[in-house]
């Protein structure tokens, strides 16, 4: 470890150790080097007076506490149909005109709790206590290069060339408002993912400047299969009528199949979530259906003409989406974002979606999304 | 009454199962007071902030790997966001001028770009950069820097002179 006595602490780490979030062998080089430079010191204690101001002027945004008891009501089961009706016999009792007014004495309802006082707020001079520490430390170690904080990118794959899709947000702006909840699921056939993988015909595939044509040849899946396709009803539904959770029987199996019939030749897939160790793959295979194969821990979300396949809580992997030969026209979309449009034998990506070949599938990189992008 | 949503079954983790009435009055207050603070309209971040809670009562309070507390901030992320997004920018507010201390603060939270008001609101809420680097899918030792610039750009924006409200 080279010494940089003379070098100064990055703001950011700084601030990393004035929140107690710097690991301890840090932390402590860190806390050294602060003790003997004036400049990192006064840079500290700007920062944590900073932190300070913004967390008073966020306060200034709430206005009124949280009435705990109110929503402990929220997730209370709903009251016995024997209560309801009492309170209906009330109403009628109190109503002069009715002719079927109780003579007893109906219970009343007990008032809602009073809202619970100011809720207890951090005290911003408690929550940044370590700048007080600055003026106590030892003076006799020399600091050591912080180390960076965040690792260079990875290069990018080669990019196919690819012709920008005549596409818009109709079809999925449709699919959005069939997933309401309402719509019957088509059917769908999960079913064990050993069961379902097989190796395909070897067909031809070639890439072109304007647009690269896939034709199928399955491949992939090496290891064994033995994960399965269950409801998900202990899961968290997320509002569709149906949903799938991909799940295996020991950590490192492949993921599930899950086979989605076309709606007049047409599918939406749509990747929810995806994160970088995540990848795409497509292929062009035999069959009427689309066969969809995501990471454990994916969760799919089958309606009619789309099929969405959360990666939220999915492990490493690729997800493989088979299309069906016959099939008209099969859009890929990442988050918000189509990025892919098979039509007619012919994949076409957006412009900027690099891709490449793998063996004979086409493999795609998902767009650099929003971190937030669910 | 909740006892009832305690999960009946064996959990995959069951090192992190929580108590519900916990979640409802260590972690919930939070959850409740993100949402609104992100949305322009409280009863927005109400309606989502319940919704998030629903949800997560749904699973027997049980929310994956992550823990409840990360998964119910993420939930609320994403919801808000998404909430948002079919707003304007600034909002159902945003056509007149700010007249009051949280109005400025909230124009200028609106101003930040979505990660950094996402961050300094996690931030405040007390996440660890673990968590926050979970919600955001960032990497944890980037939190600290992105923490310097998002409050040196909220501060920029409510007072260019250095002036705090």
């Amino acid at each position: 470890v080279t010494e940089v006595r003379s070098e100064h602490v990055k703001d950011g780490v700084i601030q990393t150790w004035l929140d107690d979030e710097l690991p301890a062998g840090l932390a402590t080089r860190v806390a050294r080097h602060l003790d003997q430079c004036p400049t990192c010191q006064e840079r500290g204690r700007k920062l944590s007076e900073r932190t300070g101001r913004i967390s008073l002027l966020l306060l200034s945004l709430d206005s009124e506490a949280l009435d705990i008891d109110e929503v402990r009501a929220w997730v209370r089961p709903k009251p016995e149909p024997r209560a309801s009706r009492k309170r209906i016999a009330a109403d009628l009792r109190e109503a002069p005109e009715s002719p079927r007014a109780p003579t007893g004495e109906w219970p009343i309802a007990a008032p809602t709790a009073a809202r619970s006082a100011a809720r207890s707020r951090r005290d911003p001079a408690e929550a940044y206590p370590q700048l007080d520490l600055l003026s106590s430390l030892s003076p006799s170690v020399e600091a050591e290069p912080i180390p960076s904080e965040e690792p260079p990118l990875p290069p990018l794959s080669p990019v196919a060339r690819a012709s920008r899709a005549p596409r818009s947000f109709a079809p999925f702006q449709q699919a959005l408002e069939v997933d309401s909840g309402s719509t019957p699921m088509e059917p769908v056939v999960p079913s064990p993912a050993a069961a379902q993988v097989r190796r395909l015909p070897r067909g031809d595939s070639r890439f072109r400047r304007e647009q690269v044509v896939g034709v199928g040849l399955v491949f992939l899946l090496g290891v064994g299969l033995f994960a399965w396709l269950r409801s998900d009803r202990g899961g968290v539904d997320l509002g569709t009528t149906g949903d799938w959770v991909a799940e295996g029987g020991a950590e490192g199996e492949g993921g599930s199949v899950l086979e989605v019939e076309l709606r007049e030749g047409r599918l939406d897939v749509v990747l929810r979530a995806p994160h970088a160790d995540v990848g795409v793959e497509l292929q062009v295979g035999v069959g009427e259906r689309v066969e969809i194969i995501a990471p454990l821990g994916s969760r799919y979300f089958p309606t009619q003409g789309k099929v969405e396949v959360d990666l939220d809580r999915a492990g490493p992997g690729t997800v493989y989406v088979r299309i069906p030969a016959i099939a008209r026209e099969v859009n890929l979309i990442v988050g918000l974002r189509p990025v892919l449009t098979w039509t007619g034998g012919t994949y076409r990506m957006e412009e900027g979606v690099p891709a490449q070949t793998r063996g004979e599938s086409v493999r795609i990189e998902l767009p650099e999304l929003d971190p937030l992008e669910f | 009454v909740l006892e009832t949503l305690r999960p009946s079954g064996p959990s995959s983790n069951p090192g992190l199962l929580v108590d519900p009435d916990t979640i409802l009055t260590d972690v919930f207050p939070g959850v409740h007071r993100y949402c609104l603070r992100r949305m322009a309209n409280p009863a927005e971040g109400e309606a989502i902030a319940r919704e998030c809670l629903l949800r997560l009562a749904k699973a027997n309070f049980q929310a994956g790997p992550e823990g409840p507390r990360v998964w119910l901030f993420r939930l609320a992320t994403r919801m808000t966001r998404e909430q948002a997004q079919g707003q304007s920018l600034s909002g159902p507010t945003g056509s007149t001028d700010p007249v009051t201390d949280a109005d400025r603060v909230k124009e200028a939270l609106r101003a930040l770009e979505e990660r950094e008001r996402t961050l300094l609101l996690l931030r405040d809420e007390g996440l660890s950069y673990a968590e926050i680097s979970e919600v955001l899918r960032i990497q944890p030792a980037s939190v600290g820097t992105l923490l310097v610039v998002a409050r040196q750009r909220l501060e920029d924006r409510l007072d260019p002179g250095g002036r705090l409200l």
